[in-house]
């Protein structure tokens, strides 16, 4: 069934290019492995986002973005309608990433590497390493916050989950969330001035 | 895909530096966080923008499909596929089939006489346990995980109430020779440990999780031996009980100890 997925992963799979999460993993669960490639290729980039924001090493993430989708495909007939499928793949990962930490007896850790630049190509060499630049200082300072506040931060800002599915996610109230977001974007803000500010 | 979510309007008013809308600027009003976000004219917002990594287009896919394919061929792969709570039938059924089996092949010699509310009792208060650990060995990734606080004392608890329905009001009258005693309860450890692998090794297989949570597991094998054992025993006897009926799921927790210390090291 899936002996042909070594497709692009950047290229939509035409008849359901325009389904709704929904739409796709139902077709999924019918056996729809065309259903299965657009959910992947629609939702890599917020899995390998999470994955390269709280590890550091790149085989790591590879492994945790594959097992996320491992799990998808083990978990996909315990989707129903009502479900979300975008906090459900970033509550997978950051299962997973939690579990590879207790495996390893770690606390969690915070990539600073300067990763690939694949910027379009209007933006020139400077703007590229401008780019790279700011992202090592958020990854810096988001290196710095306590792991309750970064999750958070991980979840509503980098994949734009509301705080109802962040609080779903991480098994936190929808206050305990908002209040950790509040403190966590309060200290990046001040840990990104200082960081500017020599 | 996504509920229309308030503190998008705002983020993508702070990244492009447009004016508020009234909505926005209400909902500012009463979300702290995009309070924080947008207090310094909102620079936060825009360099958290910027740091957002390009869309990567590497071979996941191809990596993928030889990983599903292992899945679906085997037939643990394809049982993990089932819905969770079918899951968790499978492993208590498992128990109950168990109990099923000694109470038609082998059941202790006293049971027609043994009083009925009593064998309803503990065996209804061993498969409550059972049940709650079987939701905790096969809780799925896609929910948030338990905390181990949480864990231990969701274990403690389901553990400990079975464990005073079992062992109080027994009767006091077993006075065996310390070799009799040994032997008696190693014979109920062994079968035990019989009894209890169906429900364990199900609870193992049917885990999704990369590292199966081997503790739960051991529990729920734990209790379904106790349950078995309570149809298969006729000893009534607290330190029999202890030595011979429970040390089944001290054996198993130390066996997955065992194993899990292993599987560190490699």
């Amino acid at each position: 069934m899936y002996a042909a997925m070594a497709i692009d992963a950047g290229v939509a799979e035409p008849r359901y290019a325009d389904a709704s999460d929904d739409a796709l993993m139902l077709a999924y669960q019918q056996g729809e492995e065309a259903a299965f490639r657009e959910i992947v290729r629609r939702h890599a980039g917020l899995v390998r986002g999470l994955a390269r924001r709280q590890l550091s090493r790149e085989a790591d993430q590879k492994d945790i973005v594959q097992q996320t989708f491992l799990q998808l495909h083990r978990a996909r007939f315990d989707y129903r309608g009502d479900d979300k499928l975008r906090p459900w793949l970033a509550t997978i990962a950051i299962n997973l990433v939690k579990m590879h930490f207790r495996r390893r007896g770690r606390r969690p850790e915070v990539s600073l590497e300067v990763e690939h630049v694949h910027e379009r190509e209007t933006v020139g060499f400077e703007g590229q390493l401008e780019v790279a630049e700011q992202r090592v200082r958020v990854r810096r300072a988001l290196a710095k916050l306590p792991a309750a506040q970064r999750e958070v931060i991980e979840l509503h800002w980098f994949q734009q989950l509301s705080f109802r599915e962040v609080s779903d996610a991480v098994g936190a109230s929808l206050s305990a969330v908002k209040v950790r977001a509040h403190r966590g974007y309060q200290r990046l803000r001040t840990l990104l001035a200082k960081e500017v500010t020599p | 895909m996504n509920t229309p979510d308030p503190c998008q309007a705002v983020r993508e008013a702070l990244i492009r530096r447009a004016d508020l809308s009234e909505a926005a600027r209400a909902h500012l009003a009463r979300c702290p966080a995009c309070e924080a976000l947008a207090d310094d004219e909102g620079r936060l917002a825009r360099a958290l923008a910027g740091s957002e990594p390009p869309e990567a287009t590497d071979d996941l896919l191809a990596a993928l499909g030889p990983m599903l394919q292992a899945e679906d061929r085997s037939a643990v792969g394809r049982l993990r596929a089932w819905p969770t709570w079918a899951r968790i039938a499978a492993v208590f059924a498992a128990a109950a089939l168990t109990v099923l089996v000694i109470v038609l092949v082998k059941p202790r010699p006293d049971l027609p006489t043994y009083p009925g509310g009593r064998t309803l009792w503990v065996l209804g208060s061993l498969g409550v346990a059972a049940l709650l650990l079987s939701i905790l060995a096969l809780r799925p990734l896609h929910r948030a995980l338990a905390s181990r606080g949480q864990v231990a004392l969701t274990s403690l608890a389901a553990t400990g109430w079975v464990a005073l329905v079992c062992l109080t009001g027994l009767p006091t009258d077993y006075d065996p020779s310390a070799s009799v005693f040994v032997q008696q309860a190693l014979h109920c450890l062994a079968f035990g440990a019989l009894f209890s692998a169906p429900a364990l090794v199900l609870a193992i297989k049917l885990d999704r999780s990369p590292s199966p949570r081997f503790w739960a597991a051991a529990l729920v094998g734990g209790l379904a031996a106790n349950a078995t054992l309570h149809i298969f025993c006729p000893i009534e006897h607290a330190g029999h009980q202890i030595a011979g009926h429970w040390a089944v799921m001290a054996l198993l927790l130390l066996a997955g100890l065992a194993w899990r210390a292993s599987t560190t090291r490699r």
